[in-house]
């Protein structure tokens, strides 16, 4: 499973929430690719979910692409609620 | 007199810290403000990286704004940063940047990194930072600058 975080520079932000996101799905025992994006070169990944702040989605719209987000991009407890759900039903479709 | 300003180079994170407590700023532009010309201080970034900090910002929307009362401004890596630098800016009334979440922003940690990498495992300490809130509030309520730096950039605890 191919995972971006993105952000404004691919700088700060999307590194963040890529921290936060591989500490969460390690914890269950999930493993996934993550990478940071900035903006301008998002669109050329083909990942399987896009994660990032409600702000930057209306800003970074691939379409047909599926969107986390989260507002706090260091809290665990915001990813598993929107996040890890997302997570586990691309594994479960990969499957079948 | 204590005083409220700490400048440092961590040899494991190879960056340099710099630590003001209790400034003030009159809105969210001159907190990024603050913060960036402790970076120009201790040249890690150029003058016209604090406005390439806030243009970010205004281009993007307040997004810099990430944790509950934490911004974390910065710029691109072409735009006059050349070290790994981070300033931590504690004000002394918080400001709003507009963000509906996470505002008003009372801790304002900004960083410059000349190249993608480099800046990884500072901000990995400082992810560590932002996603506990006891850190957070300890820095809120210390009384000096190294105090500041251990909740900042302390190695975690295992597990």
């Amino acid at each position: 499973m191919k995972i971006i975080a993105v952000c404004g520079n691919g700088l700060g932000t999307s590194l963040v929430i890529k921290m936060t996101l591989m500490s969460v799905l390690k914890e269950e025992g999930i493993e996934a690719d993550i990478e940071v994006a900035d903006l301008g070169t998002a669109f050329s990944y083909n990942p399987d979910l896009f994660v990032c702040t409600p702000e930057m989605e209306d800003k970074c719209k691939a379409k047909g692409t599926l969107y986390g987000l989260v507002k706090n991009v260091a809290d665990k407890g915001e990813f598993r609620q929107k996040v890890l759900p997302l997570v586990q039903q691309l594994l479960k479709s990969n499957k079948k | 007199m204590k005083s409220n300003t700490l400048i440092t180079f961590s040899e494991e994170l190879q960056a340099f810290i710099t630590i003001h407590l209790d400034r003030k700023a009159v809105d969210w532009k001159h907190a990024v403000r603050i913060a960036g010309e402790q970076l120009v201080a201790i040249q890690v970034a150029e003058p016209r990286y604090i406005d390439a900090m806030i243009d970010t910002i205004i281009e993007l929307g307040p997004y810099a704004v990430i944790a509950p009362g934490v911004a974390l401004p910065h710029a691109g890596v072409n735009k006059g940063a050349c070290g790994v630098g981070v300033s931590f800016t504690r004000l002394s009334t918080p400001v709003e940047f507009g963000n509906i979440d996470n505002d008003p922003v009372d801790l304002v940690i900004a960083f410059c990194t000349p190249d993608p990498k480099s800046h990884i495992k500072i901000l990995e300490r400082i992810a560590v930072f932002l996603s506990d809130e006891n850190r957070r509030e300890l820095a809120r309520n210390a009384q000096t600058p190294t105090e500041v730096l251990e909740q900042l950039v302390g190695v975690p605890d295992e597990g």
